[in-house]
């Protein structure tokens, strides 16, 4: 029989409160850290900083998003084309540019330098959902 | 062993045949093209394509000319390495495509174009169809052997015995029982499995309310409907209630009315109201009913991100809320509706919480592991731990393995059917489980997996976006859409409620008229057979969950690095591309599932029979009868496979 | 009140103190520590207003609890041990909680009546040794 007993009554039963605090802090900082997660879009989604992103969502589940650009002129720029749903893509007709279709869950990316100033759209050109007409954003080009 | 050796030659036999048969199909393939290929036109929208079945003769070469008459849609065909685009306004040819095997094989949608895109799918069927003539016949043959087998059921040698009369403590295996046990009796054991799945579950409702409204590249609906619920069926026949034990949906109920985390509060003054639970709802009703519910709204549930988020949230306010009221798992026994499936099938797993010895339970007068003692809680799931002998309404959570102070309680690995062994059941709640649970395999593989679109339609109320909390207006249905509902729901309901139910009745009465037995009422003859339908209808069940995993797998690895389908690639599995696994192998891998379940059923339903005639040959007749509709119904399932 | 000392202490010789080497004596603080123990969480218990009969019972299952850590062991040896410490702490508990009752919880009467049964116990398994 041995005499490596735990420690006396007093000490025994106090070590459990040590660990119920330690795991209640464990719980919650680790549910507000994950719950937060999406807070860090902006970081995780992995855009650079010369890059543009648009997401392109079906025009009822709000279309481009952003569905307004500015940018300046004669500067490149990547665009990131990001369809959210089904296959969208992206063009602007008035620099003749066309982004081709975008798989959802996929990216695309496009080098762009707007070479004119001024307001222009910009278009959804592969058909996505019944509202697909309605589907543009603006694109603001300023003096460099 | 002179029976086992014939065993041995004749399944040789029966297999070496079967294996001939399918093999000389080959032997017929013309190997020229005889003239020009065959031009098929397909038609493509969301979520179908025209026509739903294509038949092609064996040898034929064929031209697929593809269209969409709405958005850009893909084409892929099982065993093919084809994944062409279908864009709007045009016509895309695909081709020409070989047909070497006969059987049926799909065709499924290749690019992401909906919430119901993972079940947008066609049947080709490359004739003469072989593959199903003789799983057709080896369904009969398995079905008809397990009956004949059972009239004279040999002394089975020692190796069979070993085989299926077999049971392990797993708590007292060299080297890994004394470390298990060590930490299944460890206080913080539930609270290490608890928070990595609460964590996963916060995932789930973030990304349900506020992700991505395509359920594909969403987490909620990725790795809940295609993974968590495959891994489920799998975890029932080999862990029996594992994911009770891991789940986190009452955790904060229990850890508030304990007021711990994970010690034992001495006095345990429960923080509760610690009513007592209306007997009228001691059962499993609410739960078997709300499966049933959820059935009703399956086409949403597993598509829309928000409304398995607000299933999962309302899940965890009852339980939260019960929990306060009621104390113990009172949830999980009665409400829980993923409970009730994984409690009817448990009866059926291979592992089991028991005690090891019986009679020093009987001895034993303070009984801590219902009372509870110092080291654990009294049983939260209002058992008996010492006498328990049936799974269903034990949810593994081990509290008993730390109580008992007589080192009595284990874990134990055993025979398939032996609960159903040990006595007779005839509980209405659990037979009734028991054929919701049936037909909505078989219902189900037909549903999302077979090529008809008016279905999957009236269930979807011919809703063709996504939908997020944000975006829930989006679920707003026309007059005509409810209306397909209802009916989709009328027919839902009435099979799994009324028709099977009234099939197996019809035939469980004429297993009682077989088997000339007075003793019993008809009502519990029929009861009591429901119960073969526990290990069947698992089978069925993970049959099912192969098709989803091995066609969709990637779709869930995906939503590890990018749970809210926004873009992120947190683990390098962001981009991953949808590639069917063995697609067109997967009925081959099915079908001897579906020949275990069958086996199974038929043995479990003998076992039911001896115990309710008392008498091996009332009970043949009965299990001749009652085999012939698990045959049936195994036949119905490999036609929806491969016929 | 002697039939239930005379149970615990018949219970905590046969399956507790036997355990101990002869030298030690009887004053040793380990060979009362359960007792203490079970004492400890029938007043905890009782002043948390709980069920008499369930929280009595849970006392006895707390003195074989704390035999068994004061042995060193995780389980008890055998049935018998286990029912006979949990039947013999059931009574005293039992004797305690209407002792509460009648004192209303009086904290210092209750010390009193534990050294009482604490020292009866010694004394009378001091007279046992000697036969």
């Amino acid at each position: 029989m041995s005499d490596s007993y735990k420690n006396d009554s007093n000490g025994r039963k106090k070590h459990w409160a040590i660990w119920e605090i330690l795991a209640l802090l464990l719980l919650i900082g680790s549910v507000v850290a994950t719950a937060s997660a999406p807070l860090l879009d902006s970081f995780l989604v992995g855009v650079k900083p010369n890059e543009v992103l648009i997401r392109m969502y079906a025009e009822e589940a709000g279309g481009f998003e952003p569905s307004g650009i500015v940018l300046i002129q004669g500067v490149t720029v990547r665009l990131v084309l990001m369809s959210m749903d089904v296959t969208h893509s992206l063009v602007i007709p008035d620099f003749d540019f066309d982004s081709g279709p975008v798989h959802a869950g996929y990216r695309k990316v496009i080098e762009f330098t707007p070479d004119k100033v001024g307001t222009f759209m910009f278009y959804c050109n592969t058909i996505c959902s019944s509202m697909h007409p309605f589907m543009n954003g603006v694109l603001d080009v300023i003096q460099g | 062993m002179r029976n086992l050796k014939w065993h041995i030659v004749a399944v040789t036999i029966i297999a070496l045949s079967l294996a001939g048969i399918y093999f000389s199909t080959h032997l017929f393939i013309p190997t020229s093209a005889q003239g020009a290929p065959r031009i098929i036109d397909v038609e493509t929208k969301q979520f179908a394509f025209t026509p739903e079945t294509i038949h092609i003769t064996t040898g034929e070469e064929v031209i697929f000319r593809v269209t969409s008459t709405d958005i850009t849609h893909g084409f892929y065909i099982d065993g093919f390495n084809i994944f062409t685009d279908v864009p709007p306004g045009e016509t895309v040819e695909i081709g020409p495509v070989k047909f070497n095997d006969p059987g049926k094989i799909k065709i499924r949608c290749a690019t992401l174009c909906g919430p119901l895109h993972p079940f947008m799918v066609a049947d080709i069927v490359v004739e003469p169809n072989t593959p199903y003539y003789l799983f057709f016949a080896a369904t009969i043959v398995v079905g008809i052997g397990s009956i004949v087998y059972l009239n004279k059921p040999r002394q089975s040698p020692a190796l069979l015995k070993r085989l299926f009369d077999f049971e392990i403590d797993l708590l007292k295996i060299k080297k890994i029982g004394p470390l298990l046990k060590r930490v299944l009796q460890w206080r913080g054991i539930h609270f290490a499995l608890l928070l990595p799945n609460l964590l996963i579950f916060v995932i789930v409702l973030a990304s349900g309310f506020f992700g991505n409204p395509m359920g594909a590249l969403n987490f909620s609906i990725a790795v809940v409907w295609i993974l968590w619920f495959a891994a489920v069926e799998f975890m029932i026949l080999f862990a029996s209630r594992f994911w009770c034990t891991v789940c986190p949906l009452p955790a904060f109920g229990e850890w508030l009315a304990r007021r711990r985390l994970a010690a034992v509060h001495e006095p345990k003054k429960w923080f509760s109201l610690k009513k007592v639970w209306p007997k009228s709802l001691d059962n499993i009703w609410i739960a078997a009913l709300g499966f049933l519910g959820i059935s009703l709204i399956i086409p949403w549930l597993v598509t829309r991100p928000v409304v398995s988020g607000l299933l999962f949230i309302t899940l965890i306010v009852a339980a939260l809320v019960l929990h306060l009221i009621y104390t113990e798992r009172h949830f999980c026994l009665h409400v829980c509706p993923a409970s009730a499936y994984i409690g009817y099938h448990a009866s059926a797993s291979l592992l089991a919480v028991r005690s090891r010895d019986k009679s020093i339970c009987d001895k034993h007068i303070a009984k801590e592991c219902v009372r509870g003692g110092p080291k654990g809680y009294g049983c939260p799931w209002k058992r008996y731990p010492g006498g328990l002998d049936w799974n269903n309404y034990c949810g593994q959570c081990f509290e008993c393995l730390k109580a008992c102070p007589l080192d009595n309680m284990t874990l134990k690995y055993r025979a398939v059917d032996k609960d159903i062994q040990a006595k007779t059941h005839t509980k209405t709640d659990e037979a009734w489980m028991g054929f919701i649970r049936f037909t909505l395999a078989v219902f189900y593989e037909l549903v999302f997996f077979g090529p008809y679109f008016w279905i999957k339609d009236w269930g979807n109320m011919g809703i063709t976006m996504g939908a997020n909390l944000l975006s829930i207006n989006l679920l707003t249905p026309t007059l005509q859409g409810f209306r397909n509902w209802l009916g989709w729901a009328v027919i839902v309901s009435s099979v799994a409620l009324i028709i099977f139910p009234a099939v197996f009745f019809v035939f469980s009465w004429l297993a009682k008229r077989a088997a000339k037995d007075k003793e019993n009422t008809s009502k519990n003859v029929f009861l009591a057979y429901s119960y073969s339908l526990a290990p069947y209808g698992l089978l069925l069940w993970i049959a099912f969950a192969i098709t989803l995993v091995a066609v969709n797998w990637a779709y869930p690895m995906r939503a590890f690095s990018d749970p809210f389908g926004w873009g992120w690639n947190l683990l390098g599995t962001g981009n991953l591309a949808w590639r069917p696994f063995m697609s067109n192998y997967i009925p081959l891998i099915q079908a001897p599932i579906v020949f275990v379940g069958l086996v199974l059923a038929i043995t479990s339903t003998h076992r039911i029979g001896l115990n309710l005639f008392k008498d091996q040959k009332k009970a043949f007749r009965g299990t001749a009868v009652m085999g012939a509709l698990h045959t049936l119904m195994a036949i119905i399932f490999i036609t929806l496979l491969m016929g | 009140m002697d039939s239930f000392i005379s149970k615990l202490q018949t219970a905590l010789r046969k399956h507790y103190w036997n355990r101990f080497p002869n030298t030690e004596d009887n004053s040793s603080h380990r060979k009362i520590r359960p007792v203490e123990d079970m004492f400890e969480y029938v007043f905890k218990a009782w002043n948390a207003k709980l069920d008499r009969k369930t929280e009595c019972a849970l006392a006895g299952s707390k003195l074989l609890d704390s035999v068994l850590d004061n042995t060193g062991r995780r389980f008890a040896s055998n049935v018998e041990e286990a029912n006979d410490l949990y039947l013999a702490g059931m009574d005293a508990a039992s004797f305690l909680w209407d002792e509460l009752d009648e004192t209303r919880g009086n904290q210092s009467s209750f010390q009193i009546k534990v050294n009482e049964i604490i020292t009866a116990l010694q004394k009378e398994s001091a007279l046992g040794k000697e036969e």
